[in-house]
């Protein structure tokens, strides 16, 4: 499904370069939970942004769904985002004087130039319900805790049905209980809905979650 | 359930309300001085437009011989004491290329007292039938009949000026041993004119007849005021004027409308000098504050590229967000001005050095439209730069800026 061929990236120019990622070959199949891992300033964020089409690599090539993510302008890159590609980053980011159901709408008002449908209405609040929120649709972000934005923020990723979820370091800043609850919720939908999901995390207790550990 | 760009983006703009005040402002500070500009130097050119068919008629005509102090009648208000005969009315009027006359007669300087103000008066009568001079200045059109004047603004006063609207409002002055009820003020000309006294015709003549000591003959006029018929020139006019009558000569009329022009130029220079300055210092303020929006947002604009959303679509709505913050600004600072301009226009009139005949109120809506449009347009157009700036650099390096 996403396969990574001899990627490189490289940081800075003359004495200053610095290579991050050096020919690296990876393969993710649809449906596997993937979780990356590596010291801080290893690359797990620059992949991750390489597989969300966020980062044109300095060499090698990145197949999503036989795709070549290379010489595609910026609005088939845009598409592909929001059709395919779902991201949680470790800031939640959400709007925040927009209530939650419309933070979860954001992504289709981006992609389609507005969220509209009662179907899309309707997605949202299942997805509210998926992430433990439900009822608070018409709430604002501030009164939720940092773990509840962060579950706001999957909810937000998943409303465009996309293939692979990337999630950077997902429990970062959060205690472990509500790390292990989001882990929990990612891993359900990783199971129930075939999601297929990357997570970098420097967590150790995190990665032993993922079926498969990419060490960088 | 509708999630538009708009909507995303009037939501933003409350996100930080101490900043969207400051915008708003700056926005309203902007269309009001534009519309004060415009509105302001309009008016005046109405005023000029008057003017020019006030005083400034096409043509003068004058007893013969007058000719050092023609200038001082038009401009300074200084009378003079020259005559001639109001036969000389009807033979102007009858020349070719005359559309229409109204003649004047200087009575006598009154002496004493007006509406509080104290000072020498120059009395000047007019046919109310005939006349087209002073009605361009009156501030309210209102028909001059026997036993009222009309006074100039200057002895009309500060109390008058303030009180001359209300129904009730009455004043008279006695001259010549005669009460007459002031029936109304003249625009601000800043010409002999704001000292002067007009009364009709007809009464300076009883004036007269019961005062010897006036020395003004029963059949005497001191000037004819002419406007010329389309197709015909100044001078044509002029030379059949003088070829029909003798004993008169006849001047060219808009000294005063350029008198007044080129005492308004340095005014105009500062005035549109002045909203130049505003507006360029409304792009610096919106163009900082942009700024400051798009490098908060620096990350969240990563974040909606990783969402789907494309560079123009991001673009759009920080556009809306601009529209919204100068749309809601203009329309407060249009509204602060026109109260301003409403509710203070009869001490505006008094105030400003020049005269001031307002436009209708169809003017107004086309200068607030107008000036709506253009502060939308400047304030979106001191947004894309920031915003563009942004957009260069790839979602990447955006969504790990201040990680």
């Amino acid at each position: 499904m996403l396969e990574v061929r001899q990627v490189s990236q490289i940081y800075g120019k003359k004495e200053r370069r610095r290579h991050v990622l050096d020919r690296l070959d990876l393969q993710i199949e649809a449906g596997e939970f993937v979780a990356v891992t590596g010291p801080s300033g290893c690359g797990k964020t620059t992949l991750l942004c390489i597989l969300g089409a966020l980062l044109q690599p300095t060499s090698g090539e990145v197949w999503l769904d036989g795709q070549l993510i290379r010489g595609i302008n910026e609005a088939e890159l845009a598409d592909l985002r929001a059709q395919k590609i779902g991201f949680v980053f470790q800031f939640p980011a959400l709007l925040p004087t927009l209530t939650l159901l419309e933070n979860i709408l954001l992504p289709l008002t981006f992609s389609q130039g507005k969220g509209r449908s009662r179907e899309d209405g309707s997605r949202a609040i299942k997805l509210l319900e998926q992430v433990g929120l439900a009822g608070r649709e018409k709430d604002l972000p501030f009164t939720l805790s940092g773990g509840e934005q962060r579950r706001v923020a999957v909810a937000r990723a998943l409303i465009n049905r996309p293939q692979i979820l990337l999630a950077d370091e997902p429990t970062g800043a959060l205690d472990q209980g509500t790390g292990e609850r989001l882990i929990d919720l990612l891993e359900t939908l990783n199971e129930t809905e075939g999601l297929t999901l990357v997570l970098a995390t420097h967590d150790a207790l995190v990665a032993r979650r993922a079926r498969r550990e990419v060490k960088l | 359930m509708i999630l538009s760009l708009q909507r995303v983006a009037w939501r933003n703009l409350q996100r930080n309300k101490l900043r969207a005040t400051l915008l708003i402002l700056s926005v309203a500070l902007m269309t009001a001085t534009l519309f004060s500009a415009y509105y302001y130097l309009h008016s005046i050119e109405r005023s000029l437009d008057a003017g020019a068919s006030r005083m400034g008629a096409d043509l003068i005509v004058v007893p013969e011989g007058l000719e050092g102090s023609v200038e001082n009648l038009l401009l300074s208000g200084i009378p003079t004491e020259a005559r001639m005969s109001a036969n000389v009315v009807e033979q102007v009027a009858h020349t070719e290329g005359v559309s229409q006359v109204a003649p004047q007669l200087y009575l006598k300087t009154y002496s004493g007292e007006c509406c509080n103000v104290y000072g020498d008066f120059p009395i000047i009568a007019v046919d109310p039938d005939l006349d087209f001079t002073i009605g361009a200045f009156l501030l309210e059109d209102r028909p001059l009949e026997r036993g009222q004047v009309i006074i100039g603004s200057y002895i009309g006063s500060w109390d008058a000026y303030g009180m001359a609207y209300q129904p009730h409002w009455s004043e008279s002055v006695r001259l010549l041993g005669e009460d007459f009820r002031i029936r109304h003020l003249l625009h601000r000309t800043n010409l002999g004119v704001d000292k002067s006294i007009f009364m009709t015709i007809d009464d300076a003549r009883r004036l007269a007849e019961s005062h010897p000591k006036v020395n003004v003959g029963a059949e005497e006029i001191s000037v004819v005021m002419v406007k010329i018929s389309p197709g015909f020139t100044h001078e044509e006019v002029a030379l059949a004027i003088k070829a029909n009558l003798a004993g008169v000569d006849v001047f060219m009329g808009n000294k005063l409308a350029y008198y007044v022009e080129n005492q308004l130029g340095p005014i105009k220079m500062l005035l549109y000098g002045g909203a130049i300055l505003v507006l360029l210092m409304t792009v610096i303020q919106v163009l900082a504050i942009f700024s400051a929006i798009v490098h908060e947002r620096r990350r969240e604009i990563g974040y909606m590229q990783a969402m789907g959303a494309t560079k123009g679509r991001i673009i759009v709505l920080f556009l809306w967000e601009a529209f919204w913050a100068s749309l809601l600004g203009s329309l407060i600072g249009l509204l602060a001005i026109l109260v301003l301009w409403v509710d203070m226009r009869h001490v505006l009139q008094n105030l400003m050095p020049i005269p001031i005949k307002f436009p209708w109120y169809g003017d107004g809506i086309i200068v607030s439209v107008a000036v709506i449009v253009l502060a939308i347009f400047v304030t979106l157009s001191a947004m894309i730069a920031p915003v563009w700036w942004s957009m260069r650099r790839d979602p990447y390096q955006t969504v790990r800026d201040g990680e």
